[in-house]
């Protein structure tokens, strides 16, 4: 009896042992490819943060000469500015018009929700949306101040305008943005039963939207601001391909100016240098905001 | 699948030629004639605007096509092009099999870079084969933001060995190489792409708005003023039609145009702390900044904006939405002719497009305007002895040697610029035109029409602005340098409320702080001074009727011979 138990003991710790190496043996390529792509590279841009990079043959040690360099650099404020009023602009627009859409659009019929899912999925193809988009701006030629003219009112900057430029460039996001599919996906989750309890109870539209709906949807709207944070503070592929930064310096934002820093100038140093810079700022963002969250959650 | 057809077929085409072409190459059996006249010297040594025409199209060689090389049990080499016409690639094989019969020991491979070489992903792409130890064997370095930038970042190899006992050194002017020397080793050897750039404008266009020269020809006269291109500009440009003037770059000065307007981008430091500071506050260049933002703010008569670039001023212009493009260079020219280019319907594009040189400026300059990009010629730093010995052999044999014969006889695509270094002779090409196994055209007999050749013969007689050589001295980050200038261009073209004068300072002064910020070793004021002095005499000598402006500008903008 006893060397049965054993016996059988001794192929439970073999199970566990067996199991453990299986989980190891499936994490290994995940954890290569992490190491590979993810912290090697940010690793060695840490270091060659504090060199005068040579792409080939020996780097020099500068210490602090690249930090030093883009603190004195006049682009610097400009560039943290823009990207924050980016920001702000993007998670205000972008945030919190696709919850309310998504929690209004619930309260449709089933038809209706799949017709407007879909109108917000196809122009989900980024890049060629903002080419179209750039010849809807041209000022000449584009498709808006041609309706502004047939109306009668005055023609618009819109990309050349620099007070209005960065709205210009948010504003597509509204709709590209992905994360009013992944409201209506947390909304459907939600159980039916709770709406209706709250319904024979007597609860109206807006307080099952804010009883129900929004406590619910809470965590994900918690990842999702964090995941919007960073995101629009490492915005580049809009504004780069739209007006350059321009005009003047009116949309140039933060990681134009590490692309530019790396390959304009090949200065890899001082792009490595601003990129800390930035992940530094995000970082602190995302703990400053992770408290706040865990707090609320906590009530 | 389409692309290993498509290189068998060339290959065999290649191979087809080259023996179809032995006999050509005279009786002395496969061996090519030697030059019968002794190589003149060309360059007189003293003034660096000679030195500006020196260089030959070694860019189509060499910006187009990097050479590279792996060593195996014998020596590969790699040709890249962009251009996808088959004559191009054709040429390339061609030469890389001469090439490897000559030198039995070497192997020439050749494949084409799927991409834009000048701008684009190709110096990302190279940047990276370098790092990675891979990478051509020899490249056009000043894809790196100008050639000092270059070999500031390591990416251009040490030929001091190779260049010095170089028969072409003799011919090579210290003020035009000296950007590819650092503490006495050399870099690189210049490239010089060397044509003239041009305006091109719509015939029909003119004709429709009763725009005649003098001779009834439809077009602007050739010896046109900014005043004429602005009036002009108006009684083309029709929003209702959708027709403009032309496309007003922001994404780089209009260099070519500046120098009309006795301007320059940068200056030199008369305080000997920095080599350069910004020519921006400079008021010839303020004024051609005022005339810039007037194009579009007050005469409305472009197409611009933050977005707009070079490159989209020529899709405004082949798009039909502008009447002229502002500038391109003969070789565009002449490749249209050759290729018999239709455009704007089914009509031959010399049928619908004129060419015309640039505008005079208000100080009465109107410049001969060779292409200012310099190209440069490098060894990859990362490679073998053996390969660099072979790949320096190979940049010789196509750049004197018989190599430069093949392409010039039967592929003549390659020598698209020969013609103007016919006008403007380089070391690298001795006079192979007069020889009767060069059938080059050139590209008047390419061009046809009295009326083109008259246009030529005026822009090739322009004296040629030795300005964009930056006082024999190399600017570093020239990319840096466009970029700064894309932020006043682009606001001072869009912003009406934007005030020219603070602009141009606050530009100036991020300029100066982060991309000027830098000194040349051994360069002093005196160099300046002689440099300019050099010029001065040129001018005097060779174009009276311009020294006098010359003079001006320089003793008003830099103090160059103070009393």
């Amino acid at each position: 009896m006893a060397l049965t138990l054993r016996k059988k003991k001794r192929f439970q710790e073999k199970e566990v042992k067996f199991k453990k190496l299986t989980i190891w043996l499936f994490c290994i390529p995940g954890a290569i490819v992490t190491l590979i792509f993810g912290w090697y590279p940010m690793i060695w841009a840490l270091v060659i943060a504090f060199q005068k990079f040579m792409i080939i043959g020996p780097s020099k040690w500068i210490g602090l000469g690249n930090f030093s360099f883009i603190l004195q650099d006049p682009m610097l404020p400009i560039v943290i500015k823009n990207t924050f009023y980016y920001a702000l602009l993007s998670i205000g627009l972008t945030f919190i018009v696709p919850i309310l859409v998504a929690i209004l659009l619930m309260e449709m019929s089933k038809k209706t929700i799949r017709i407007m899912m879909w109108l917000w999925f196809i122009p989900l193809s980024g890049m060629a949306s903002i080419v179209v988009l750039k010849w809807m701006y041209n000022v000449d030629y584009g498709l808006l101040n041609g309706i502004l003219v047939s109306l009668g009112l005055p023609e618009s900057g819109w990309l050349n305008d620099p007070r209005i430029a960065m709205l210009c460039l948010v504003l597509p996001g509204v709709i590209m943005f992905a994360p009013g599919l992944i409201y209506i996906a947390a909304i459907q989750a939600i159980p039916q039963e709770l709406y209706e309890n709250a319904h024979l109870e007597g609860a109206d539209v807006w307080q099952q939207i804010w009883h129900i709906s929004l406590p619910r949807l809470r965590p994900v709207i918690s990842m999702m601001l964090i995941l919007a944070v960073i995101s629009n503070l490492q915005i580049f592929s809009q504004p780069y391909i739209m007006t350059g930064g321009g005009p003047g310096t009116a949309t140039t934002v933060f990681v134009m100016e590490i692309y530019s820093q790396a390959f304009n100038r090949y200065a890899f140093g001082r792009a490595s240098a601003l990129a800390i810079i930035l992940f530094s700022i995000i970082i602190t963002l995302v703990i400053i905001q992770r408290k706040i969250v865990k707090e609320n959650l906590d009530e | 699948m389409t692309r290993k057809l498509f290189k068998s077929v060339l290959v065999a085409l290649s191979l087809v030629s080259l023996v179809c072409s032995v006999p050509a190459f005279g009786q002395e059996g496969e061996e090519l004639k030697k030059p019968t006249e002794e190589r003149p010297i060309l360059v007189d040594p003293e003034y660096r605007v000679l030195c500006w025409h020196m260089g030959v199209k070694l860019h189509s060689y060499f910006g187009d096509f990097g050479v590279a090389r792996n060593l195996r049990d014998w020596i590969d080499a790699e040709i890249y092009s962009s251009w996808s016409a088959p004559a191009y690639q054709i040429a390339s094989v061609y030469l890389a099999s001469l090439f490897e019969h000559r030198n039995p020991k070497v192997k020439v491979v050749t494949y084409e870079y799927a991409g834009e070489t000048a701008g684009g992903e190709w110096p990302k792409v190279l940047m990276s084969r370098l790092a990675a130890g891979e990478g051509p064997s020899a490249y056009d370095p000043s894809i790196f933001g100008g050639v000092a930038t270059a070999i500031n970042k390591g990416l251009c190899g040490d030929i001091t060995e190779y260049v010095k006992d170089w028969d072409q050194r003799e011919y090579l002017d210290m003020k035009f190489w000296a950007p590819a020397w650092k503490d006495g080793r050399c870099y690189a050897i210049p490239g010089q792409g060397e044509r003239h750039l041009l305006s091109f404008f719509r015939k029909d266009w003119f004709e429709e708005a009763g725009i005649f020269t003098e001779e009834g020809i439809a077009g602007p006269p050739v010896d046109w003023t900014f005043d004429d291109l602005v009036n002009i500009g108006q009684k083309l440009t029709d929003p209702k039609k959708g027709r403009w003037a032309f496309g007003l770059p922001v994404n780089r000065m209009l260099v070519e145009w500046l120098q009309n307007f006795g301007g320059f981008i940068v200056k030199p430091d008369p305080t000997g702390k920095y080599t350069f500071r910004s020519g921006l506050d400079l008021s010839t260049t303020k004024e051609f900044l005022k005339f810039y933002r007037d194009l579009n703010l007050k005469y409305k008569i472009v197409l611009t904006g933050t977005e707009e670039s070079t490159l989209t001023a020529a899709y405004d212009f082949w798009g039909e939405r502008t009447a002229m493009h502002t500038f391109e260079g003969t070789r565009h020219a002449l490749e249209w002719g050759r290729m018999d280019r239709h455009m704007f319907g089914d009509k031959p594009w010399l049928d619908t497009v004129g060419i015309i040189p640039f505008p005079t400026g208000p100080t009465g300059l109107q410049l001969g305007t060779p292409d200012r990009w310099a190209t440069w010629i490098t060894i990859n730093p990362v490679i073998s002895k053996e390969r660099k010995d072979a790949t320096w052999k190979l940049i010789d044999f196509v750049l004197v040697g018989d190599g430069k014969k093949i392409l010039a006889q039967d592929m003549a695509y390659i020598l698209n610029d020969l013609p103007t270094n016919d006008i403007a002779p380089n070391p690298y090409h001795p006079r192979y035109l007069d020889d009767p196994n060069f059938t080059s055209r050139s590209w008047k007999e390419t061009i046809p029409g009295e009326r083109y050749r008259v246009i030529f013969d005026y822009v090739e007689a322009l004296p040629v602005n030795p300005i964009p050589d930056f006082f024999a001295m190399p600017i570093m980050e020239t990319a840096a340098l466009q970029e700064k200038h894309r932020i006043l261009l682009s606001t001072i073209v869009t912003d009406p409320d934007a005030d020219l004068d603070a602009e141009i300072d606050k530009v100036a002064d991020m300029i100066n702080k982060t991309v000027l910020n830098y000194k040349i070793e051994g360069q002093t004021w005196d160099n300046v001074k002689e440099w300019a002095t050099s010029l001065k005499e040129f001018y005097n000598e060779n174009f009276p009727e311009h020294a006098k402006v010359f003079n001006e500008i320089y003793e008003t903008s830099f103090a160059v011979w103070p009393e």
